[in-house]
């Protein structure tokens, strides 16, 4: 199997180089009347560098020479039985069993496949790491998060157009690379200034002209979350590595515990003592490191940095960085960096230096459409202007096919993320506009051609998307137009929406309107009588009081005033008159009563034996028993003894009745 | 309790070392419930008290004996990984774990706590003051914290075909004991890799997990009753048990033997 894989793979390699390139791989004269160019301005994402995230380059550093010589002492044993090799010394022994190729052939021998020799492994690992990750996968960072991150850097990607720096070689291709990777991301790039641009190849001619004798280092310091990382690199070669790792964020709460303490209220648990001691243990061992790597930071020229927030003080004392060197640039990398281990740096490091192919501009434009048109059908039958890149690709993926089935799996998973989505389906524009319920868009897109049948890499059409009732009807309208050009079936459209449906729908809808407004007037006109209704029986004792006010107080000419006075002091005047009203109106019910009960009293004194006669007496000539009107003539309101002539004057004696 | 029948327990007492036979709640897997190392040495919580006295009266007066449990749980043996440098402790350990054993431990011991998958890390790594084998799967992080914190270098190897290494063997820096299926060539080659004496055996009356099976450091080594009197020998040997001090006492001890014979 290994020799198989061994084969294939070596074909691939060569179709690879041309897309992946290292700048440090780059032949000095690559950049030779090279231009620097504006980048483009197209939405579509570039597919190289979306396979090429992916890529990791083989760890350089752990390549051990094992020497074949035979010529080892009998007592100790120096071989390696899993790698069937012999060693000179105890240190090339031990040597080995710390290599990469050792550990994976250990892993291989387990798996009980075949070992492989140490010739293949170089060969291998590239292509391998993908398949057998000869390291694990760290911690809490599993396979999941490893597809989802590269789905994260698609989508990163088009952001990334403003953080690259476009060429034009000589050749005519375009190539990008990393603007971080020659100035400052906060550089503003003039592309109508000669000199500028003159510069930017210059600087980059250097980098590939540069000796690789440790003199011309580049490192990189990655810390956020208690994790530490730092790297050297002479060109593409790892010079020295750390990592470090403490336990300083909160658990589930999150945040650095020296942060939490900032904010106020210092905890005295267990877990924040302890990361308090351990923020403070990080910051001693980084910068311990730091400063045994003085001389790597002096030979270094380039400084790449990753330390947001807070894990900025383990690098810098204020403004101040801990591993001072003028002459060498500190640059913030502008990639997404995940959790900061050894495999990251690398990863972020051979990110940066990479010389990226890019479609042509007229060729995007061209391809663009093409895309839109249908993505399966230009990427099988191979589109005549597809960039060189892509060509590649496409030799690639027909070698592919012209292999087994097995291999044909390895190499379009190898080869490229991108041919995992045609077979598993991919989101179009079309999808993304029906998402954002951009209605004309969507519109745009179908007269334009797209498939709404086609389906994301979970199996939604566009209209399966669109939460917008305005992006459905466009769906559906323009179905009725097309009725035939797509299976609108297989779209989960449910139905047509045809120019007379809408019609008779706003008809329909109209009339509603209609029936609701006519609804909502009526509904008002009866809330208002009814008010009015009960303004009315509210004022109606008010007149009774006043007829009783004037009965009780003859002369005082409080109303006559008043209505001399002016419209706001009316109202006033009005309340006072009210409240008065009501006070001298309880008086007078209760001074009635009073002269009643006397009235009784006398009557009980006088006439004992007959207690139904002032009733009766009463009942001839019933009085309201709050207001004294006359109850000739009307249907009582009773209450205990009471009768009243209406529910207000009841309530107004109730009240009365209370107070007493 | 069930340590009743201590009629099983031999005790071979010495002013040196010791190896006993030991139960843990009827369980001889005393690898699984303790930890020995040079410079201290971890027990189970929760356990009776008379397997931890055994420990106690034994190392008290030269290391500390730790009463701990890891991630709420009593296998702190095939938990926890450390030497006289370091001790290396899974991510299930809790705060309040973890800064017992920092308060417990000597001040030179790096206590520290790994984010590894792979947790239980007494089964995957094996050590001793000097070097290590690891699990082929470890992470790179993980094998250069076990290189910092312990102090030690690390190999991945598996012991005859299996890649729990901190399981089928168990070695100090005088000696080392491995799985029964490993052949000649591969003792031979892991002595040299690990340069200290290696002996293919079993414990606990043909237990092939040895690691599970005992514990040992320099001087002293604990295995479960079930050890048969071969095995015991074996390891007296290997691990250069019987060496570490003059012959007188050993026959001192062997009175003394004589008399807890019971």
């Amino acid at each position: 199997m290994a020799t198989n894989l061994g084969a294939t793979k070596s074909t691939t390699t060569s179709t690879q180089d041309k897309r992946h390139l290292s700048i440090f791989d780059v032949p000095s004269n690559f950049f030779d009347a090279a231009r620097l160019i504006p980048p483009p301005h197209s939405s579509v994402s570039d597919h190289h560098s979306v396979g090429q995230s992916q890529t990791l380059e083989p760890s350089s550093n752990d390549v051990v020479t094992v020497d074949d010589s035979h010529n080892a002492d009998s007592a100790p044993r120096l071989t390696c039985n899993t790698c069937r090799t012999l060693f000179d010394s105890l240190q090339d022994q031990r040597a080995h069993f710390k290599s990469d190729i050792h550990r994976f052939n250990v892993k291989l021998t387990i798996a009980g496949k075949n070992i492989v020799k140490e010739e293949d492994f170089e060969v291998l690992t590239s292509e391998f790491v993908k398949d057998y990750d000869v390291s694990s996968i760290s911690g809490s960072e599993s396979d999941d998060s490893e597809t989802e991150s590269q789905s994260q850097i698609v989508l990163h990607d088009k952001s990334s157009d403003k953080q690259k720096l476009f060429f034009r070689l000589q050749t005519g291709q375009r190539v990008s690379v990393w603007k971080c990777l020659i100035m400052n991301v906060t550089e503003n790039v003039l592309y109508d200034n000669e000199n500028a641009k003159n510069e930017a190849v210059q600087k980059l001619k250097s980098l590939t002209a540069e000796p690789r004798d440790n003199t011309h280092l580049r490192i990189v310091l990655l810390a956020s979350g208690g994790h530490f990382a730092g790297c050297v690199f002479d060109g593409d070669a790892v010079v020295a590595h750390k990592t470090f790792h403490r336990y300083v964020v909160r658990a589930k709460a999150g945040k650095k515990q020296s942060s939490k303490d900032a904010s106020g209220r210092a905890v005295h648990s267990a877990g924040a003592s302890l990361r308090r001691y351990n923020e403070l243990a990080l910051k001693k061992e980084v910068h311990e490191l730091l400063t045994a790597w003085k001389p790597y930071f002096d030979a270094s020229n380039c400084i790449f940095i990753h330390a947001p927030s807070s894990s900025r003080q383990l690098l810098y004392d204020g403004e101040r960085s801990y591993f001072g060197n003028s002459q060498c640039d500190i640059r913030n990398i502008a990639l997404s960096v995940r959790r900061p281990t050894f495999r990251e740096a690398k990863r972020v490091y051979s990110q940066l230096t990479h010389v990226t192919y890019e479609a042509d501009e007229k060729e995007i434009l061209q391809s663009n459409q093409e895309d839109l048109v249908s993505v399966n059908i230009s990427k099988i039958n191979g589109s005549p202007t597809s960039s060189k890149g892509n060509r590649a690709e496409l030799d690639d993926k027909d070698k592919s096919e012209a292999c087994s089935g097995k291999q044909n799996d390895e190499l379009s998973i190898s080869s490229n993320g991108e041919s995992e989505n045609e077979l598993s389906g991919k989101s179009t524009p079309l999808h993304e506009a029906a998402q954002s319920g951009d209605f004309v868009k969507v519109l745009e897109l179908l007269e334009q051609g797209l498939d709404p049948c086609s389906k994301d890499e979970r199996g939604r059409t566009p209209y399966m998307l669109a939460h917008d009732k305005e992006v459905r009807n466009t769906f559906r309208r323009f179905m009725a137009s097309n009725l035939d050009k797509w299976d609108w079936h297989a779209a989960k459209v449910p139905s047509a929406l045809t120019k007379e449906m809408e019609e008779s729908q706003a008809a329909k809808q109209a009339e509603k309107d209609a029936k609701r407004k006519a609804r909502a007037k009526e509904l008002k006109k009866l809330r208002k009588a009814k008010e009015k209704k009960a303004q009315v029986e509210a004022s109606l004792p008010k007149n009774d009081s006043k007829t009783i006010e004037k009965q009780v107080t003859s002369s005082t000419s409080i109303k006559g005033q008043s209505q001399l006075k002016s419209g706001v002091q009316v109202s006033k005047e009005d309340q006072i008159r009210m409240a008065q009203a009501a006070e001298r109106e309880k008086r007078a019910a209760a001074a009635e009563r009073r002269i009643a009960a006397l009235k009784i009293q006398a009557n009980s004194a006088t006439t004992a034996p007959s207690m139904s006669e002032p009733k009766i007496g009463l009942a001839g000539d019933i009085y309201c028993s709050c207001c004294n009107s006359s109850l000739a003539g009307k249907v009582p309101f009773h209450r205990y003894n009471y009768k009243y002539c209406s529910t207000s004057c009841m309530h107004v004696h109730k009240e009365i009745l209370d107070d007493q | 309790m069930k340590l009743d029948d201590t009629k099983l327990v031999i005790w071979v007492k010495s002013a040196f070392y010791k190896e006993s036979g030991l139960q843990f709640e009827n369980n001889c897997e005393v690898g699984v419930f303790s930890k020995l190392t040079n410079a201290y040495c971890l027990v189970a919580i929760g356990g009776s008290e008379n397997f931890y006295s055994a420990f106690e009266s034994e190392l008290a007066d030269v290391i500390p004996v730790v009463k701990t449990s890891i991630g709420g749980t009593r296998i702190v043996g095939r938990l926890c990984v450390g030497n006289k440098n370091g001790l290396l402790l899974p991510h299930t350990t809790t705060d309040q774990e973890l800064q017992h054993l920092r308060n417990s431990l000597p001040d030179q011991v790096v206590v520290q706590r790994i984010e590894e998958r792979l947790s239980a890390l007494g089964n995957c790594i094996a050590c001793n003051d000097h070097v290590a084998l690891t699990h082929t799967d470890l992470d790179k992080e993980t094998e250069e914290m076990i290189a910092d914190v312990l102090g030690v270098e690390v190999f991945r190897q598996t012991i005859a075909g299996n890649i729990l290494v901190g399981s089928f063997c168990a070695f100090s820096n005088r000696g080392g004991l491995v799985h029964p299926h490993t052949s000649i060539e591969d003792l031979d080659e892991l002595s040299t890799l690990l340069q200290v004496p290696l002996v293919a055996g079993t414990v606990n009356r043909g237990s092939e997990v040895i690691a599970a099976g005992m514990t040992v450091n320099d001087w002293t080594a604990f295995c479960g009753s079930d050890t048969t009197a071969t095995e015991l020998s074996v390891i007296e040997s290997v691990f250069k048990l019987r060496e570490a001090q003059p012959s007188a006492i050993v026959d001192e001890m062997r009175k003394s033997l004589v008399d807890t014979y019971v």
